[in-house]
């Protein structure tokens, strides 16, 4: 059996098998090897590839490939690598082998998923993603991780019934469970949607993300920010390229994290705000749904792995150091972290989409197809959520755990492995930056477009130099917000406080009313059994021992009446 | 091995008062040199907008300078917003904690 032939996710799956049971170097080795072998068989699937199975009746694509899954499939293999490697110094007291399990068993199911052909096969991954990812936001240890992890898990469960529910009602109307395009029609059309905008944190149903992120292990969070959210991406672009209403719904996400990520002081929440912002651009991509905009959103997916990694994986280096991540504890942390300073500055330059940086090749596809499409009163919104990355991500993250005031906190840089998967991470950014043919080529849809022309690069340099301006300005007349410790209510107040409330309420209700009623029988109980008590106790009327002379008059009576009754 | 090898010292930083400044960790000679260097380079982006020709595609782009002024008024309304925002949602760090 040719090596092409094997399905991208088994390799994972059975990497997830083994790796429990080797130890040390050799479990490195093999761990590091897992996601390169899975590339050379990636590399080797031919678009058209397909393997089909059947079971119960149902004939599942296990494996589909085509230009869109197999450019999902390089990618999570190059997101698995760097993420593997990331991790490789986790030792037994951080739950070692559960998480790196866990990450081989999520990964593959991201493989799976993008490379599924039919709605089951995808329903089964897109619920391992979930049962998968939880343990490595329970891996931190912390109640509070295990609260969001249950919170995350029940939210995603749920997604994946919506898909499945969706499915059923799909195969019931048309008899297809192929996965292709489904659009906005009919029950099952927005069953799959909702499903799909839970994944992919829409609007409303967004806080999974923002709550059980920042909760993760330093090293599990680099995994989550991978693969789930880009799985939705790859379903949305599959299924529902050019709705309409995706645009909209893009332009919504992609501005109001923003407002929340300026004032979050977590700063891994901040970059979980911060992927929600660039989800927004992905999913506006899809909803154009031109050949420029599609390609544009999966590129941007592409680089959203690496330069979102990148800066998850500098503030996890933050946390592994000093153990927070806090704005408003770090600073300073430059004089002993210099190369983690230089490479989360990398990743900042990158999401901001600075010229010579991934973000800005692939950024410009969405904005010049909203512009080509006549979107005008779409685009100045996405330009100025443009012009708000710069100011949460490009300079907030940076600057408040590196520079900043001196926190006074003395540390030193992360374990070699740490370093090199975030140099490999940022070295992606800047090729991709630096020659944006590599991942144009492996687009889905051909086209020719140079993002280095005069008019995008200088138009894009005064937008960020005077974004980061405006931060600046507010800094020196110390109008800029400081960072103070602090939860902000979200969404999820409805149901992290108000819904225990409702119930709480309605619980003590239930217990008043509940305690009424019982009183209410007991004391007609007691009545009964007092009044009992009243006549037949000692002193009651049926209890007195009676006189001889009452026996017999009472004899009496009752033939007299005995007598009476007989005589009619 | 400890990992935590500095915890952070020096508490009752960034508590909101905003009257006392801890040191920068930047020294003020460095940061001079960064913000004439980043001033500079944001002016002459502005003088390059009137000789540049660049393609118009957006009513708004005949604007002269218009991506300088929307990205200083975009995020300074951000960040102006964001301060308003933090009045409503803001809450002690351990709101949730109580109830979970």
């Amino acid at each position: 059996m040719p090596m092409s032939s094997l399905p991208p996710f088994a390799i994972f799956l059975a990497g997830a098998l083994v790796v429990p049971f080797v130890r040390g170097w050799p479990r490195h080795v093999l761990l590091l090897l897992i996601p390169v072998l899975g590339a050379f068989n990636v590399a080797g699937i031919a678009e058209g590839f397909e393997i089909s199975v059947g079971i119960l009746g149902l004939e599942l694509s296990l494996v589909r490939a085509d230009r869109l899954s197999l450019l999902f499939g390089y990618l999570f293999h190059l997101g698995a690598f760097i993420a593997i490697l990331y991790s490789l110094h986790l030792r037994k007291e951080d739950s070692a082998t559960l998480q790196h399990t866990a990450a081989l068993v999520y990964a593959g199911s991201g493989l799976g998923a993008v490379f599924a052909g039919d709605l089951v096969t995808l329903f089964l991954f897109w619920e391992l993603l979930a049962v998968s990812s939880v343990f490595l936001v329970f891996a931190r240890g912390t109640g509070r991780a295990r609260r969001a992890g249950m919170r995350y898990l029940v939210i995603q469960v749920v997604s994946g019934v919506a898909l499945l529910a969706g499915a059923m009602a799909r195969a019931s109307g048309t008899g297809d469970i192929s996965f292709g395009y489904i659009g906005l029609e009919g029950l099952s059309g927005w069953l799959i949607f909702g499903a799909i905008a839970v994944k992919g944190a829409f609007p409303l149903v967004h806080n999974w993300l923002t709550d059980a992120y920042p909760e993760s292990t330093p090293t599990g969070t680099v995994f989550l920010s991978a693969f789930t959210t880009k799985v939705a991406v790859y379903a949305l672009a599959r299924a529902f390229p050019g709705t309409e209403l995706l645009i909209w719904v893009g332009a919504v996400m992609a501005c109001y994290p923003i407002f929340f990520a300026v004032i979050e002081n977590d700063l891994r929440r901040v970059l979980s705000y911060s992927m929600i912002n660039q989800i927004g651009f992905m999913v506006c991509g899809v909803g154009v749904g031109t050949a420029k905009a599609l390609n544009g959103a999966v590129a941007h997916a592409f680089n959203d792995v690496l330069f979102k990694g990148l800066l998850f994986m500098s503030m996890g280096a933050v946390l592994y150091r000093t153990g927070t991540t806090k704005a408003s504890e770090l600073g300073g942390l430059w004089k002993t972290m210099p190369l983690t300073t230089a490479l989360c500055i990398v990743g900042a330059a990158s999401i901001s989409a600075l010229p010579l940086f991934n973000g800005f090749v692939s950024k410009a596809l969405i904005m010049t197809a909203l512009l080509e499409e006549h979107h005008y009163w779409i685009w100045p919104v996405m330009l100025f959520a443009s012009a708000g990355v710069v100011e949460h991500a490009g300079i907030k993250i940076p600057f408040f755990a590196f520079f900043a005031h001196d926190s006074g906190i003395r540390t030193r840089e992360p374990p070699w492995n740490m370093l090199a998967a975030m140099t490999l991470g940022a070295a992606a950014c800047m090729l991709i930056g630096w020659m944006p043919e590599l991942l144009y080529e492996r687009l889905p849809h051909a086209m020719s477009y140079s993002p280095y022309d005069l008019t995008h690069v200088l138009t894009q340099m005064q937008l960020l130099a005077f974004a980061v301006g405006a931060v600046v300005l507010f800094r020196l007349a110390r109008i800029y917000p400081d960072e103070v410790r602090a939860v902000n209510l979200d969404v999820e107040w409805v149901y992290r406080k108000l819904a225990p409330a409702v119930v709480r309420r309605v619980g003590s209700a239930v217990r008043r009313t509940d305690a009424a009623v019982r009183g209410a029988a007991l004391d007609g109980v007691r009545g009964a059994l007092e009044g009992a008590f009243r006549h037949t106790g000692p002193r009651g009327a049926l209890a007195r021992s009676w006189p001889t002379g009452s026996m017999v008059l009472w004899v009496a009576v009752l033939l007299a009446a005995f007598l009476i009754l007989r005589a009619f | 091995m400890n990992r935590r090898d500095a915890g952070p010292q020096g508490a009752g930083h960034g508590d909101g008062s905003g009257g006392h400044h801890p040191p920068s960790s930047v020294g003020p000679k460095a940061t001079r040199v960064i913000l004439t260097l980043f001033f500079g380079i944001s002016a002459a982006l502005v003088v390059v907008d009137f000789f540049a020709h660049r393609h118009i595609e957006h009513p708004l782009e005949n604007i002269p300078a218009f991506y300088t002024i929307y990205g200083l008024v975009g995020v300074g309304a951000l960040i102006l917003a964001a301060k308003g925002l933090r009045r409503i949602v803001m809450r002690p760090e351990d709101y949730y904690d109580a109830d979970e």
